[in-house]
């Protein structure tokens, strides 16, 4: 007895002594949970945890594994021991679920409870078609595998769900949500982390705040609600997109594709329809758009190309690109330029205090802008133009061509139809026109050249004031009346005079007479030359 | 002895004065390298505990076997694990880390109060900085109160670190939005 009391007290000494060798160092202690159950059809696992990991795998046996390593680190072995021997796993079954709780002792509060630390890390084996419903907060979550639905909910850490079946329900706060290879519809919810989906079977539904959100390869419907995260789409059956100060970026999105961000970007390449997007002070970028497209901006440039399909584009403070577009083209911007080539429908477009291209419109354009100049260039139907403070040029309209102008020139040249242009204030020149030609303007001079076919009349109406008026005409038949107060009229053409002869006025035929040639002028010469 | 001279040493020359926010790359790196090192440390004393146990290790025999015999059946016995595993940190990782980490939160409070200043936000883009900052600060206050009963926790230290990044990147933006809205 003394014998073994003498060593006791020994053990007692150099355990102090080797206590007092480590006494700056803390103490941990840990030990393992493990059980196994066998899960009966229709239970779920339901786990509420925190402060640790929890891993799961599935396999097709119907037995649950759950496997835990508690750890706790304390000033001392004893104290250590004694909190980790409090810690408990508590599993409890019922016909519907089975359990898993994690329970923390209360510390107390003092210096004990600020010496006093811990960590549960489970690893779970469950059956593959077990439902899977999962709380937990402070550490990691992954889930491997598994065929029937799942929920899991975590905060201020990871959450990792990879090769699932099932409907799946992911929830994070404060940490990453990568989701991967699932083959059922997944929800995700998180705040303050990126969020990731990739090869997803089903559909697909995001809402996150503070955070990326990226989706690749979702077979059924994405639906994408951010704020203040950029959101990058890849390979979608539809993508329904939200966002704000966060820029979106979709690539081979097959149908529906809609976008409302504002204080964002849009940028889109291989596109579904329809297509609409929203968005404000970001710039759209998009390429290859399999139907119709609508663009609302503002404060945000534009940049459309190959649209098979109508394309409707509204910004402002910005330049807006439009090319390529099957069906009509309707455009409009304020405050910024537009370019609009390659229209297979109508070309629809306002504007204003920005220059207007129009490039290869095949069906009519229609242009109303203010400030600004207009060009149209190969346009086929007609071709109307109305302006402020702008030149306006045209070049090869197969179509009659009307311009409204004030305080601009007019430069047409190629006019396969009747030109009818009214302006003030500015030069107005028409050249090879084959219709019916009618000019009002008002302090600019006139040049006008008709095409002048034998077979047809093309009539010719000139007016202005303060400008000189030049019609070039061929040897064919006109009806001549040309009028101007301060000024002199000559012709290469003879003229055979009608009437009584006047010194600014003149009336009579050229050639056999026919078509009307009216050149009425105030403070300017006129001039009838002979087209070369 | 030697090594804890070596430590000593090595301490000494985890001594650094920050004052910017620029602290995180830092306190990552302090935090990676503590572990490692406590990796070092835990086979060093693993090895002196194994020394030590084994000029005792006749001696202790009985009282462990005795103490043993009085514990609890639980699952699997407790076992004393080698400190500084990475769930858990040492007193020394856990000092370093509150000592950088209070300098990382008084460099962010200076831009904080640097970026707020007060004046309301004049653009839609700073108000909703403002509100995740909010986020962040209310995050940040969950984790400082579970830091508050679980200190040692290695996962909760990088939460809140990861949150004070968080917080130092969105007053950077809220100061550049101020920047461009003026």
């Amino acid at each position: 007895m003394l014998r073994r009391c003498g060593v006791m007290v020994a053990a007692l000494g150099c355990a102090m002594a080797v206590e007092a060798m480590a006494a700056e160092q803390r103490e941990e202690a840990s030990r393992t949970f493990d059980r196994t159950i066998a899960v009966a059809a229709g239970q779920a696992l339901r786990m509420e945890h925190k402060h640790g990991d929890i891993r799961i795998t599935t396999q097709p046996r119907g037995e649950l594994r759950i496997q835990a390593t508690i750890r706790v680190s304390a000033e001392s072995q004893r104290a250590a021991a004694e909190f980790l021997e409090r810690i408990q796993v508590e599993v409890t079954e019922s016909p519907t679920a089975v359990i898993v709780r994690t329970h923390y002792p209360e510390q107390a509060q003092g210096q004990t409870s600020r010496r006093l630390s811990h960590a549960v890390d489970y690893t779970v084996v469950m059956p593959d078609r077990m439902p899977l419903d999962v709380r937990n907060s402070f550490g990691n979550v992954s889930v491997t595998g598994g065929k029937g639905n799942a929920a899991v909910v975590n905060a201020h850490g990871a959450l990792a769900v990879a090769d699932g079946a099932g409907n799946g329900r992911f929830e994070n706060e404060f940490g990453p949500v990568d989701v991967a290879r699932y083959a059922g519809d997944v929800t995700i919810t998180s705040a303050n982390g990126n969020v990731t989906a990739a090869t997803i079977g089903g559909r697909v539904n995001v809402t996150n705040r503070f955070g990326r959100v990226t989706a690749r390869g979702v077979s059924g419907g994405l639906l994408v609600a951010n704020s203040n995260g950029a959101v990058e789409v890849t390979d979608a059956a539809s993508a329904n997109v939200t966002n704000s100060f966060g820029m979106v970026v979709l690539r081979d999105v097959r149908t529906n594709v809609t976008v409302t961000n504002s204080n964002g970007g849009v940028t889109g390449r291989v596109l579904g329809a329809p297509a609409v997007i929203t968005t404000s002070f970001g710039p759209v970028d998009l390429i290859d758009i399999a139907g119709d497209l609508t663009i609302q901006n503002s404060n945000g440039s534009v940049k459309v190309a190959n649209v098979r399909g109508a394309a409707t584009v509204k910004t402002t403070f910005a330049a807006a690109d439009v090319s390529g577009v099957t069906g009509a083209a309707t455009v409009s911007n304020a405050n910024g330029s537009i370019a609009v080539r390659d229209v297979g429908g109508a070309a629809q477009i306002s504007g204003s205090f920005g220059r207007v291209d129009v490039e290869g419109a095949k069906a009519g354009v229609h242009v109303t802008t203010g400030n600004s100049a207009v060009r149209v260039v190969d346009a086929s139907g007609p071709v109307f133009v109305k302006t402020t403070f702008g030149l306006v040029t045209t070049e090869r309209v197969a179509g009659p061509l009307t311009v409204d102008n004030a305080n601009g020139g007019v430069q047409a040249t190629g006019v396969a139809g009747d030109a009818d242009v009214k302006t003030s204030f500015g030069p107005v020149v028409l050249r090879d026109v084959s219709g019916r030609i009618e000019v009002r303007n008002q302090n600019g001079a006139i040049e006008a050249s008709p095409l002048g076919r034998a077979a047809n009349c093309q009539a010719v109406t000139l007016t202005t004031s303060f400008g000189p008026i030049q019609v070039a005409v061929a040897d064919g038949g006109y009806t001549v009346a040309a009028k101007t107060s301060f000024g002199r009229i000559d012709s290469e053409l003879p003229i055979t005079q009608v009437g009584s002869i006047q010194e600014n006025a003149i009336a009579g035929t050229i050639g056999a007479g026919g078509c009307a040639l009216r050149l009425t002028n105030t403070n300017g010469d006129i001039r009838i030359v002979k087209r070369r | 002895m030697i090594e804890d001279d070596d430590l000593t040493a090595a301490a000494r020359t985890l001594h650094r004065e920050w004052k910017s926010p620029e602290l995180w790359p830092a306190i990552a790196e302090e935090i990676r390298r503590i572990e490692q090192g406590e990796r070092r440390r835990s086979r060093l004393l693993a090895w002196r505990g194994l020394a030590a146990a084994a000029v005792l290790l006749l001696i202790t025999g009985a009282t462990l076997f005795l103490m043993r015999e009085g514990s609890s059946r639980q699952p699997s016995a407790p076992t004393r694990t080698a400190a500084g595993s990475q769930r858990l940190l040492s007193d020394d990782a856990l000092a370093e880390i509150e000592r950088a980490e209070s300098q990382y939160i008084a460099a962010i409070e200076a831009l904080a109060q640097k970026s707020t200043g007060g004046t309301p936000p004049p653009t839609p883009l700073a108000a909703a900085l403002h509100e995740r900052l909010l986020v962040i600060d209310a995050a940040i206050a969950d984790c400082r109160a579970e830091i508050e009963e679980n200190r040692f926790n290695a996962h909760l230290r990088r939460q809140l670190l990861a949150m004070y990044q968080e917080k130092r990147r969105t007053l950077e933006q809220i100061l550049e939005e101020a920047r461009h809205a003026s």
